[in-house]
């Protein structure tokens, strides 16, 4: 348990709630979004929270400072993994072109089975949120039954959807929507 | 501050906070269309007993909500020959020379010992000179905009014969861009206003998104999606107290929470199991109970009026259309046919009319399918609608969209004939949620 992931609630001062919450690991039962989580899934959680939180916005580059001295000794490093895998429309399928990328990654976590990815599927924004809610964890499931093809444990994987909530790039052009459609694999 | 903002970026986390209520309006209504014939009314501005000026000019309240309903022609005061607040003053010739249908007049008391605030109103009908109906709110100086709106619920209902719902609010995620010392990041905010856009409260505010909110049947409280933990979570959270409680947080996603019309149980998406499905969940025990079994996507569950059967969107077929499910017998009817993408479904009360996301010719829209007919009438001609939510009379629609390039809420009446667009002050606006009549 992170004590980032804790949430405290308050209705008073907003400068006390936001300390308590950040700064301490206190806090009920009730309001530890992780509990469930946690539970049904206590391995990919524990194996992917301390690189994920790392890099909290999905746009980041950094990666935990522990990983990149690990992956140093690796022939494939997670540097030069290329992390960002595109969709088209309406499709939960992987492009040809991302079929190499995705060897690579599966490669750099048969390498290590330390080393564990949460995949984050987005959509572009045509289309109702829920839906593309959906259809972003379809792309990134799609993503991580290919990885798991490729040797990769199921407790390195992790599918998370954003929807169409965090665009790479914002516009309505086709160019930045097809940038959005995208599944982003977090090492 | 920064360093504290910096926290916030840092960990991911959020906070709670009732802020003191806005006064003033944070999203502008402007009318785009109105009815063809509207009511012509006359509302005198009402007399106010008490010491210094009036706090609030009820009388304008009411003038702009109905005005705003697209149904009603307010005479504007400079064309008016006199201010009657008591029968005695009203000179009923005169204001049919001026084309009034209706008079409104009243006036306002302040009890100093109570610190309460009373209007007293009365409506004609100017050309049989008849009243038609008459009445008194009172109200602390807090919720006087409210007395305001009670006078217009009464006006419209005995003039249309239609519930009035300017006494509701809307419940809306608003999405911000923070720039601190040369950093900039997202901040999403919960935020509630009355339906003519005025007392903005924020409700919740996180670096993380948030998403489809929705009331309780009551009113008293709110269901919604967070990301705060950097995973999809739902809430409720009870709007007097601020009191949040995890409803659910399983892998996968948790999303679209809908509320049953008897507030006992929550509609919602779980993929725990693999695939998109819909669950109901009873709120007191958290239990579940699995509702579609299907490997495509099943998302936006929205119960019907009568509490018996959801709606909900699935590409079973091939591409998101709109199914019912019956809840008793598990029996599915897909409901929507034309167009190759309907979704996020809502039907009105009176269980007649099923509102929806429309894609024609690639072009995104709020469309009403009548469920008796079958006939689908496009409500909206903006590109990228989404996000419609029925008002409680069954008479207006609220929906997002995109006005050069900004997210903004837009309204439209179910029979398409008035159409108004509600512009932010700030940030981007969208997932509206239009709440029930909330009785205090």
């Amino acid at each position: 348990m992170q004590s980032n992931k804790l949430v405290r609630v308050g209705t008073v001062s907003a400068l006390v709630v936001l300390l308590t919450a950040c700064g301490s690991g206190g806090g009920t039962k009730d309001e530890m979004t992780t509990t469930e989580g946690a539970n049904t899934n206590s391995a990919n959680s524990s194996a992917t929270t301390s690189t994920y939180n790392a890099g909290s916005q999905v746009s980041g580059t950094e990666s935990g400072s522990s990983k990149v001295s690990d992956s140093k000794m690796m022939p494939v490093s997670a540097a030069d993994l290329n992390t960002v895998y595109y969709f088209d429309f309406d499709s939960s399928s992987i492009q040809a072109g991302s079929i190499a990328d995705l060897d690579q990654l599966a490669t750099y976590l048969k390498k290590d089975r330390a080393h564990s990815v949460v995949l984050g599927g987005h959509a572009d924004e045509r289309g109702t949120r829920e839906y593309n809610m959906a259809l972003g964890e379809r792309r990134a499931k799609s993503v991580e039954n290919y990885l798991l093809l490729q040797g990769a444990y199921r407790s390195q994987l992790e599918a998370v959807s954003y929807g169409e909530e965090k665009p790479a790039m914002a516009g309505q052009g086709n160019a930045s929507m097809a940038k959005n459609r995208r599944v982003e694999a977090k090492l | 501050m920064t360093s504290l903002l910096r926290k916030v970026m840092a960990c991911g986390c959020l906070l709670t906070t009732f802020v003191g209520m806005n006064a003033f309006a944070d999203l502008t209504i402007e009318i785009t269309q109105g009815q063809d014939n509207p009511v012509s009314i006359a509302i005198v501005p009402f007399e106010w007993t008490g010491h210094g000026t009036m706090p609030e000019d009820l009388s304008a309240i009411a003038s702009e909500d109905l005005f705003r309903s697209g149904q009603f022609e307010p005479m504007s005061r400079s064309n008016m020959l006199s201010f009657p607040h008591y029968k005695k003053e009203v000179h009923f010739r005169d204001w049919r020379l001026l084309g009034a249908e209706y008079l409104l007049i009243g006036h306002v008391d302040y009890d100093e010992l109570e610190k309460l605030y009373s209007a007293h109103y009365v409506l004609y009908n100017v050309p049989s000179g008849r009243q038609v109906v008459a009445g008194m709110f009172s109200s602390n100086a807090l919720n006087l905009r409210d007395i305001g709106h009670a006078i217009s619920d009464r006006v419209y209902e005995k003039i249309t014969g239609i519930t009035g719902n300017f006494s509701t609010r809307i419940l809306y995620v608003t999405e911000h861009l923070i720039e601190v010392n040369g950093s900039s990041f997202k901040e999403y905010r919960l935020e509630v206003a009355d339906a003519d856009g005025y007392r903005v409260q924020n409700l919740l505010k996180s670096s993380e998104p948030i998403l489809s909110p929705d009331w309780s049947e009551d009113g008293q409280r709110i269901a919604y999606v967070s990301f705060e933990s950097e995973r999809p979570a739902i809430y409720t959270q009870e709007l007097k107290t601020g009191k949040r409680t995890l409803l659910t947080s399983y892998t996968g996603l948790n999303g679209a929470p809908d509320w049953s019309p008897d507030g006992t149980q929550i509609a919602l998406v779980l993929s725990k199991d693999g695939n998109p499905e819909i669950y109901t969940i009873d709120i007191a025990t958290k239990k579940l109970a699995r509702v579609t079994n299907h490997f495509g996507i099943d998302t936006e569950p929205r119960w019907m009026p009568d509490g018996q059967s959801l709606i909900f969107t699935s590409n079973r077929g091939g591409k998101p259309q709109i199914y019912k499910v019956i809840l008793a017998t598990g029996f599915v009817e897909r409901l929507t046919f034309e167009g190759d993408y309907n979704a996020r479904g809502q039907v009105t009360p009176n269980g007649r009319y099923l509102v929806m996301v429309h894609r024609n010719n690639g072009v995104f829209h709020i469309a009403v399918q009548d469920l008796k007919r079958g006939i689908v009438r496009t409500l909206t001609e903006t590109d990228l609608d989404e996000s419609p939510s029925i008002s409680p009379n069954g008479t207006m629609v609220v929906y997002a969209t995109k006005v050069a390039g900004r997210g903004i809420l837009a309204a439209v009446s179910v029979d398409g004939s008035v159409k108004m667009q509600l512009p932010s002050s700030r940030g981007d606006v969208r997932e509206p949620a239009w709440s029930p009549v909330i009785r205090p």
